[in-house]
């Protein structure tokens, strides 16, 4: 059985057409990158799965179970958590206050010390260790990135969506991060869908890659196979025959 | 230097935490009643109610966001719903009391239900209307409320004696204060800060906001209910000006030069506020209005956080000075 499967899913906004019938699954254990030019959807993807956005039609199930109409805080708990490529921290909370927030909703048998060691150990994870009583608003944004990061792995998910979280990051700091999302699935068996527009990134990382244009999934398979492809490679560059 | 003064202000030291200048503030009012006349010992009684309402209603606006103007009119409903049952069946008032905060908190539920889908301007206007409704019904059912002549009830306990009603207040001032507190730093307050700080994100983390906000709506709602029927029959005559915008103004104003989003902010603004109009009442009835009106301005132009923003500001900065030197 599948971790997460989308079937035919389909989103309007007013005449455009984000996401155009779309299907793919997601298997316990992988990591799957997401890829296309922008505007390409992948973010509207991760909306529809969260359910901050309604699907116009098809249907999404998670380990066997529909969640297609639940709400987010419901999908939330079912399992699956997100980062938001915009980052959206409690500004006027503490980094803790920040981790606090999923734990509370997500792991309530967690209490007073073992809840903070909890928060801390997240936070450290994320490099962000010394900055537990920092307001997140006054936090440059890589360390924005990295608390998303903290935050919705407090959530305690089964399933993580990641967008575009290496952003602005440098070429020593690049290396940590990849690890540290590879670790995800090896130490916290977390299964990762992740949107980078850093092809070196996802190319290291991924087994298996997903390539979105214009609401549509133009091509799926291994790094390898999807930047041989045809139609992957005019949807970055053009058609080759305008050039 | 700016995250080093984050750094300062983070440091988990809420309000509460520091809990001397509180009892100290108490103490220094439970010995009011043998230092102040009966004029000033009236105006700490007020006072001591718009410490209920900012107070709670801070909670509402200052840490949920969502901006209601019915909490006067929630204060309304516990006053005339005590007051009614005390005036017309004989009930003790302090029986009536309870039913009028399960009344109030019961209002707040259906209007906190009918509100959770709007936010921000769409949130005030509905309160707005449904406070001009009450105050409307109030105001005209005259066979039930007795309209503008005012409802006669009886005193809250015993004999007519302001001291008993300034110690009543002062102890139920103190108490709620206490139960903001206690909410706010518990699993439930940590939801309302999520909440006001980002709907979304929170939604994404597992909050649900909805429950949350109707929450927050239907405790500030029961806690203007309780402060409400107090208030009534300590006054011993209700009015429909109890539940009127012109009080949810004054309330409004109160939480907001006080500091809204803070714990003493409302208190502060409260007594401030009340005892600044008695004073400008000594020269002239006209002027208050004008007075109060020069200050919400000047706040709201110089200190949005309010008093108590302004002087954590300024300690900041006094601190801040010290550490460089």
């Amino acid at each position: 059985m599948s971790l997460l499967d989308v079937h035919r899913a389909s989103k309007r906004f007013g005449g455009i057409r984000a996401i155009a019938g779309v299907s793919f699954s997601v298997e316990p254990g992988e990591i799957i990158g997401m890829i296309g030019p922008n505007g390409a959807g992948k973010t509207t993807m991760f909306n529809l799965i969260t359910g901050s956005v309604a699907l116009d039609d098809g249907s999404i199930s998670f380990r066997g179970r529909k969640i297609t109409g639940k709400k987010p805080h419901q999908i939330c708990r079912e399992g699956i958590s997100r980062t938001f490529q915009v980052t959206r921290p409690f500004g006027k909370m503490t980094c803790l206050e920040n981790v606090y927030v999923p734990l509370v909703e997500n792991r309530p048998g967690l209490k007073g010390a073992a809840r903070r060691q909890s928060a801390e150990d997240l936070l450290a994870l994320t490099a962000l260790t010394g900055k537990e009583d920092w307001h997140a608003a006054s936090l440059n944004l890589i360390d924005k990135k990295r608390l998303e990061l903290a935050r919705a792995l407090a959530a305690d998910p089964k399933l993580i969506l990641l967008d575009e979280v290496l952003g602005g990051l440098n070429s020593v700091e690049m290396p940590t991060a990849l690890d540290l999302i590879k670790s995800l699935r090896d130490r916290f068996e977390i299964t990762v869908v992740w949107i980078e527009h850093i092809m070196g990134a996802i190319m290291s990382v991924c087994e298996r890659v997903i390539v979105l244009d214009q609401g549509r999934l133009i091509c799926e398979g291994s790094p390898e196979t999807v930047c041989r492809d045809r139609g992957v490679i005019e949807a970055y560059l053009g058609d080759q025959q305008d050039a | 230097m700016m995250q080093a003064a984050t750094v300062i202000t983070n440091g988990k030291k809420n309000a509460f935490s520091n809990l001397t200048p509180w009892l100290a503030v108490l103490a220094g009012f439970s010995i009011l009643p043998g230092v102040l006349g009966p004029y000033w010992l009236n105006s700490a009684i007020v006072g001591l109610f718009y410490v209920m309402m900012a107070s709670s209603w801070n909670l509402l606006a200052g840490f949920t966001g969502q901006v209601s103007f019915a909490h006067a009119a929630f204060a309304g409903i516990g006053c005339y719903t005590s007051g009614i049952l005390a005036a017309k069946f004989g009930l003790h008032p302090l029986l009536g009391l309870p039913v009028g905060v399960a009344l109030a908190a019961l209002f707040s539920l259906g209007l906190g239900v009918l509100c959770i889908r709007m936010g921000g301007i769409y949130l005030s206007l509905t309160t707005l209307g449904f406070s001009e409704i009450v105050h409307i019904i109030i105001q005209n059912e005259y066979e039930i409320t007795r309209g503008t002549m005012g409802l006669k009830v009886p005193f809250i306990l015993g004999p007519y004696s302001k001291i008993t009603a300034f110690y009543i207040m002062l102890v139920t001032a103190a108490v709620m204060v206490w139960a903001v507190h206690r909410i706010l730093t518990s699993d439930m307050g940590l939801r309302f800060r999520a909440v006001l700080n980002d709907e979304t994100a929170a939604s994404s983390l597992g909050v649900p906001v909805t429950r949350v906000r109707v929450t927050a709506f239907v405790i500030s709602g029961a806690m203007a209910g309780l402060a409400g029927s107090l208030y009534g029959h300590y006054l011993m005559l209700i009015t429909p000006h109890i539940p009127s915008l012109d009080m949810m103004f004054h309330v409004l104003a109160m939480a907001v030069i006080g500091g809204l989003g803070t714990l003493a902010g409302p208190v502060v603004g409260a007594f401030l506020l009340e005892v600044l109009s008695e004073s400008v009442r000594h020269f002239s009835d006209k002027y208050h209005v004008l007075v109060f009106a020069c200050v919400a301005l000047i706040f709201a132009r110089f200190a949005p956080q309010g008093l108590v923003g302004l002087i954590s500001a300024c300690r900041q900065r006094w601190v801040g000075k010290r550490g460089v030197t």
